[in-house]
């Protein structure tokens, strides 16, 4: 440790020692009140947590969606029926999508 | 009731459901906590009340982020929430207060010589000019490194508490306090040259 850190540890703690007594730690009167009051008058959901919350659902029903289909895919292929267009277009149409 | 025998997780969801009155109670009941940070570490031109409204109203935006089932107790993610906004805070203080040797007294001004190596090793006896020349140092100091330093030093935490508190890993904090103390003394010694001058 340099002159410089050793010294300066000694200063912090007369610095420590010497703390004054701080005002009360209480809330003041009306605090919690007004903070509350504020709080409520606030609109109720921001606007990007309403978009996080709208994209992160409409992530999970794609995966729904693509995961009906791709089985639904799986067990046609096996069966050597091509699929009807409009279940194509479907599909074609979510992997756009995504 | 006392505000130590608040039921925190009870009151937590009954505040998750807009209850003013839970609301009211947790503010009240973790007001000593937040408001003993804000003393610490506000900006010099900032009020502690303003202060400590916005760590509670961030604290109602967010109190949906908080899951209790993580072991954290909610006094410590409202703490590390309290020094992340006093920080934001201290960032936003565009100019640091500017010191002359002229400013200090002369307790104060036995300090600095004792910090600098003037004077032989035996430190001055008055602890009050200690803490007005440690605070006037730290003062210069940038908000990050004021931060540290006034942790580590000032409040006696250990680095893993600092580092949960702000959220910087292990070694970022003992790189950011050893070039606190450098700047310290390179501040200490550029007030200590005006003497002479």
């Amino acid at each position: 440790m340099n002159d410089f850190e050793s010294r300066w540890k000694i200063g912090a703690e007369a610095a420590r020692r010497a703390d004054s007594p701080m005002p009360s730690e209480q809330a003041p009167l009306g605090f919690a009140t007004r903070v509350v009051a504020q709080w409520q008058a606030q609109p109720e959901v921001s606007l990007p947590a309403l978009w996080q919350w709208f994209a992160l659902r409409m992530l999970g029903v794609m995966a729904v969606i693509l995961l009906t289909l791709a089985a639904y895919g799986a067990l046609s292929w096996s069966s050597d029926v091509p699929l009807p267009p409009p279940v194509e277009n479907a599909v074609g149409d979510s992997l756009w999508l995504l | 009731m006392p505000p130590d025998a608040l039921d925190v997780p009870a009151c937590l969801e009954r505040v998750r459901q807009q209850d003013a009155e839970a609301a009211r109670a947790l503010v009240e009941h973790l007001h000593p906590l937040v408001i003993k940070i804000v003393r610490t570490h506000r900006p010099r031109r900032t009020a502690e009340e303003d202060l400590a409204q916005d760590i509670f109203l961030k604290m109602f935006t967010r109190i949906h982020q908080y899951q209790g089932r993580d072991g954290v107790p909610f006094e410590h993610w409202i703490a590390r929430l309290a020094v992340t906004t006093c920080l934001d805070a201290l960032r936003a203080e565009k100019r640091r207060p500017e010191w002359r040797w002229a400013d200090l007294g002369d307790a104060e001004r036995e300090w600095l010589e004792f910090f600098t190596g003037e004077t032989p090793a035996a430190a001055p006896g008055d602890g009050f000019a200690a803490r007005e020349m440690v605070e006037k140092l730290i003062s210069l100091l940038s908000s990050d490194d004021r931060l540290v330093i006034t942790l580590l030093d000032l409040q006696e935490k250990t680095v893993a508490e600092i580092s949960q508190l702000t959220g910087w890993s292990i070694s970022l904090v003992k790189v950011r306090a050893f070039r606190a103390r450098r700047k310290l003394r390179g501040h200490a010694l550029k007030l200590q040259q005006e003497s002479g001058q």
